[in-house]
């Protein structure tokens, strides 16, 4: 399918889709900045359009599936064994810490708790 | 009761959201034990910490739990539920994300009983885990403790069918009284363990819903109670002064030193959760055979004691309220009164009610609860039955309440040991009365006079003279009739 | 040179890691030999495939193997002695684990990967990990943080081939001849691809047949722990060895291991007609039709199959994979492990600038795709109508599997070509088509070497076997039955002008 045509957009959607991609940056936690928006919005658009044949399939009746489980329906064990503390691991873990203080992971500060 | 918003003719609707820690003594998803007030970061592991390569497993133990407070609510099970994953990225959600239940939850419905019979409907109950903790005051940057981190929870949200600050005072209390009754939590709001967050907003009667606030940081019911009162007020006041863009959907703090709500400095953004299913986690089968064997094991919860007490048992609602407050307790009386018999049974209630509940709370004894006495059922029935049968009155009853309290042992080794059985002899009864009434010439003669009244002083002399084991009634019998003769 | 080509030959360039157990097995050799020339092969490594050794933790364990053959005279498994590489998302105690990414450049976890454990308990040893593309993300290797790979199968004098990816240090490895076995991962086709293109066996297992615990996760209903090596039988053997229910991964179950018959007599085996497919080039299709041929002239049975939804496999795949990569792949927030950056003193701008530093363009733009497809207004529309789609390639199979015993598909439209010579995304993505399905049903899928008729052609194409769910020791018995020897090593092959 063909990219859609930047002169078909309808004014605004440029700016909805600008503000929506710096949105969706901020919850990724990427930065995408301003001279590289347009074209990163290019990029995507061109991948979404090119999978917008996802769109004409029927799915009517059809429920998602979102773990190939083999034996669909199959009841896994769920039972773990009894809690088990383990110090050593903790300390190690915590030793892996960019930044610790007081045994405590440091990050900067943040307002509001 | 009346309070500023209702004084000017508002309803104050309020809807809440509980968060109750599932005292399984475990994460929910990671393989660590878990405690409260453990050292910092002690508690962790690869899954908690959300190592690269980490998978969450579900403990089943969690389930259980949960389903005890669903059934309690008379919720409906769902045979099938899952678990999704709410993105958010914060210091104290090591994986970016939340593991709980928003498509498919455990249970659906359900209501809480108020303790005047009314009862609230429920929006949603479902099962997640904790974040971790973080703190701000240690310095100039943020701590995080991970400790919490994946804790269970349940979360409850009512409909907003609560109106006032004393409703929703009254929904915790009720709340809080079937977590601790099934034993799922410890529902402690001082140890974080029970945690709430209040939705409010005002109106006129018969009016359609307006802007709710959120609010938050609530650590105890009195703090509750004062930032509905505070925040409907403050709804109110905007609302009057034409200032309606003053009540805007936002979440608040309760500042519990200045009794204010305030808006969080930092904005936050509309969140967008992009909630997913957890492909890391199979479908939670709940059997129509593991909700009966749940529900087999639920006990009697405390309203509905509560009703029996009153109903079979003849105690007033205060005595029964005062003995289901502590589960506890409750079950101790049961457990008398088992024994015993039901006849015994206010006599049974007295002695919880006034001695054990003093002696617990005061300092002349070790135990602070009831599991930390150092007797039981058979013991205090035994006392029970001894005093119904007249073999101890009051005052010896009270003696060998103490020693049980204290030490241990059985009622009727004290009773031999301290030699306080009741003294039946009339003769002796007599022989007291006579004592008393030639040292009390003044008492006997106004007795004779015709002022019985006085008599009660008699009493009180033999009852000294028999170390308070003669029978009082029958003591006060004697006098007269030694008296009119 | 020719001391050195027995010695090479006989400590492994060429054998199979299942020969090359039974040498050790038997006394030939020892593993300390094996480990040893593993090792030099390793340095030698001309092709980019070696990320990183740890000589001293080999040889260690390698001198433990000996001592416990020699005191109890018996091999401690299946695997005993034998070298291995991991890819560098597999965890490891003791190792780094960067998955191709600088914002893991230095971590080491705490634990091992089940899979892992389970390969080292069996005897394995570890040398050390492959490149790979960054998280798993990309099919050239060339989304790697730390240096490219090149295709061992290059024919001399031209430009270098891509290995394939995202499992192409581990792909590269095996057919140059560094060591017998590497395990990888499979979310789209990571395993499969590069053993096509480098021209030996790779195996996608059934999605929770092996542990995914440890496994960096890039798309966890995707995800799986593959194995490449250069004969059916290895695949077998490894497969064996780590496949089975794991306490600490509640996706897994009981993986039938036990090994089948490589006889494809009556044998039913499902083709499509790969030359009406868009995209499939002439020599790939040729391939796999005389591949299918010589199935048939070993008693197959070939028949006509079709996959519907064949052609929504791309799409479907990369929405579903982007968003639960944009997913897994938030906890790299500089707060617990991994490279932190420092923002302007805030906690977001400090995870901001961890992320925009430590993640490469391909993730990045994974990430956001992902963002996006799972955003309020765009989930219904992306991501729930894909794993609707998603369902209805699972019903394909299904009907497919009724008909059939195996489904067989080339494994990559395109032979191997030149690295650095597709840049377009979605002609990459396009790359997955044959890949995908199998990795959206969750089937077990084998790629081995093309059955071609002739020498000369392009090399790197190779025909993937698919089996219904929990199938793999057919399906790897069925490569088996196909191709029963071993595939050569490269620099064997070079050094011995032959086989070994």
């Amino acid at each position: 399918m063909d990219a859609p045509d930047p002169a078909d957009e309808a004014p605004g959607d440029e700016a909805a889709d600008d503000r929506s991609l710096a949105a969706e940056a901020r919850l990724a936690r990427l930065s995408v900045p301003a001279e590289r928006r347009a074209a990163v919005l290019a990029d995507r658009e061109r991948i979404l359009a090119a999978f917008e044949s996802l769109q004409a399939v029927d799915v009517e009746g059809v429920e998602p599936l979102h773990q190939p489980l083999v034996g669909e329906g199959a009841e896994r064990d769920t039972r773990r064994d009894a809690p088990e503390a383990s110090p050593s691991l903790a300390d190690a873990l915590l030793a892996r810490g960019p930044a610790v203080t007081d045994d405590h992971f440091q990050v900067p500060k943040t307002v509001d708790a | 009761m009346s309070t500023f918003a209702t004084e000017r003719g508002y309803e104050v609707v309020v809807g809440l959201e509980v968060h109750a820690q599932l005292a399984t003594g475990a994460k929910l998803f990671a393989p660590e034990p878990y405690h409260f007030g453990a050292p910092p970061n002690s508690l962790i592991s690869v899954v908690s910490t959300a190592q690269p390569g980490a998978l969450p497993v579900l403990d089943r133990a969690a389930v259980d739990l949960a389903l005890r407070v669903a059934l309690a609510l008379e919720c409906e099970i769902a045979s099938e539920s899952r678990f999704d994953r709410k993105h958010y990225f914060y210091c104290d959600l090591p994986k970016g994300y939340q593991i709980t239940q928003l498509f498919r939850p455990y249970c659906s419905g359900g209501r809480v009983l108020l303790a005047d019979g009314r009862a609230v409907a429920l929006e949603r109950i479902h099962i997640e885990e904790d974040a971790g903790k973080a703190v701000h005051d240690r310095g100039p940057y943020t701590l995080v403790d991970l400790n919490r981190a994946g804790v269970p929870l349940i979360e409850l949200v009512t409909t907003p069918t609560l109106t006032g600050a004393d409703d929703a005072v009254a929904f915790m209390e009720s709340y809080r009284e079937v977590l601790v009754y099934t034993g799922a939590s410890d529902a402690d709001m001082e140890k974080g363990n029970l945690r709430c967050d209040v939705n409010v907003s005002v109106r006129r009667p018969g009016e359609a819903l307006r802007t709710k606030v959120e609010l938050k940081n609530l650590n105890s019911l009195k703090s509750v109670h004062a930032a509905v009162e505070y925040e409907a007020r403050r709804q109110v006041e905007a609302y009057e002064a034409g200032r309606d863009d003053q009540v805007i959907q936002e979440t608040r703090l309760f500042d519990t030193d200045r009794g204010e709500t305030r808006t969080m400095r930092s904005k936050e953004d509309a969140h967008d959760y992009r909630y997913m299913p957890d492909p890391d986690l199979p479908p939670v089968f709940v059997s129509a055979e593991r909700v009966e064997a749940v529900r087999a094991t639920l006990p009697e919860l405390a309203h509905e004691r509560r009703a029996r007490y009153e109903r079979d048992l003849g105690l007033s609602a205060y005595d029964a309220g005062v003995l289901t407050a502590d589960r506890e307790v409750s079950d101790l009386f049961d457990a008398v009164v088992e024994r015993t018999g039901t006849n015994a049974a206010k006599q049974a209630a007295n002695w919880i009610s006034n001695q054990l509940l003093g002696a617990l709370a005061g300092d002349d004894i070790e135990a602070t609860t009831v599991a930390e006495l150092p007797f039981g059922a058979d013991e205090l029935a035994e006392l029970v039955q001894l005093v119904e049968e007249g073999t101890l009155h009051t005052k010896g009853a009270r003696e060998v309440f103490k020693k049980l309290a204290s030490e241990g042992g059985s009622p009727s080794a004290w009773v031999e040991s301290l030699g306080l059985a009741a003294v039946r002899d009339a003769g002796a009864v007599e022989a007291w009365c006579a004592q008393a009434i030639e040292a009390n010439a003044k008492a006997a003669d106004a007795v004779r006079g015709g002022n019985e009244k006085a008599a009660g002083a008699l009493v009180g002399a033999v009852m000294k003279l028999s170390e308070g084991r003669a029978d009082p009634g029958e003591v006060r019998e004697t006098l007269l009739r030694l008296l009119r003769a | 040179m020719s001391a050195d080509t027995n010695r090479g030959a006989s400590t492994g360039a060429n054998l199979d890691a299942t020969a090359l157990a039974e040498r050790i097995r038997s006394g030939a050799i020892t593993a300390r030999e094996v480990v040893d020339a593993a090792l030099e092969r390793a340095r030698a490594d001309r092709f980019g495939a070696v990320r990183s050794v740890d000589e001293e933790a080999a040889r260690r364990r390698a001198d433990e193997l000996d001592a416990t053959r020699a005191t109890h005279g018996e091999a401690v498994g299946p695997l005993h002695g034998v070298p291995i590489l991991l890819k560098a998302n597999l965890c490891r105690l003791g190792s780094t684990t960067d998955c191709g990414s600088a914002l893991l450049a230095s971590y080491r976890p705490p634990h091992s990967a089940t899979a892992v454990d389970r390969l080292e308990i069996a005897g394995a040893v570890v040398i050390g990990t492959t490149h790979m593309d960054e998280f798993g993300m990309g099919s050239t290797g060339e989304h790697c943080a730390f240096g490219r790979t090149t295709n061992p199968r290059t024919p001399s004098g031209s430009a270098p081939l891509a290995p394939g990816g995202s499992s192409s240090g581990s792909a590269a490895a095996v057919a140059a001849g560094i060591v017998p076995i590497a395990l990888g991962s499979d979310t789209g086709g990571s395993v499969r691809q590069p053993a096509a293109f480098c021209e030996v066996f790779g195996h996608k297992p059934t999605w929770g047949g092996v542990s995914r615990f440890g496994l960096v996760a890039f798309a966890s209903s995707l995800d799986t722990v593959g194995a490449l090596a250069r004969s059916a039988r290895d695949l077998e053997l490894v497969l064996a060895c780590m496949a089975g229910r794991d306490r600490y991964d509640a996706t897994t179950f009981d993986l039938d291991v036990e090994r089948r018959p490589s006889d494809l007599a009556g044998v039913r085996i499902g083709a499509i007609d790969a030359r009406a497919m868009p995209g499939v080039a002439e020599d790939v299709a040729a391939a796999y039709a005389s591949t299918l041929e010589h199935a048939r002239e070993l008693g197959a049975a070939i028949e006509r199959i079709e996959l519907p939804h064949l052609e929504h496999g791309v799409p479907a795949y990369y929405v579903i994979a982007s968003a639960e990569a944009s997913s897994n792949l938030a906890r790299y927030d500089g707060v617990r492990y991994g490279a932190r950056v420092d923002g302007d003193g805030s906690l977001e701008s400090m995870t901001t600038a961890t992320r925009d530093t430590g993640f490469g363009p391909e993730v990045a733009r994974r990430v956001l795709m992902g963002t996006h497809v799972l955003s309020s207004g765009f989930y219904d529309a992306w991501f729930d109508r894909a794993a609707r789609v998603r369902r209805l390639v699972v019903r394909d199979f299904e009907a497919a599997h009724a008909a059939v015993d195996l489904v067989a598909l080339p494994t990559a439209p395109t032979p191997a070509f030149e690295l650095g010579s597709v840049r377009d995304p979605l002609e990459l993505y396009r790359g997955d088509a044959l890949t995908v399905p199998a990795s959206l049903a969750g089937l077990p899928a084998t790629s081995l070497p093309a059955l071609r008729d002739g020498d000369g052609g392009r090399p790197g194409i190779g025909v993937q076997l698919i089996g219904p769910g929990g199938a793999d020791m057919r399906v790897l018995a069925a490569a088996r039955a196909l191709r029963p020897a071993a595939v050569d090593a490269v620099d064997a092959l070079d050094a011995s002008g032959g086989a070994a």
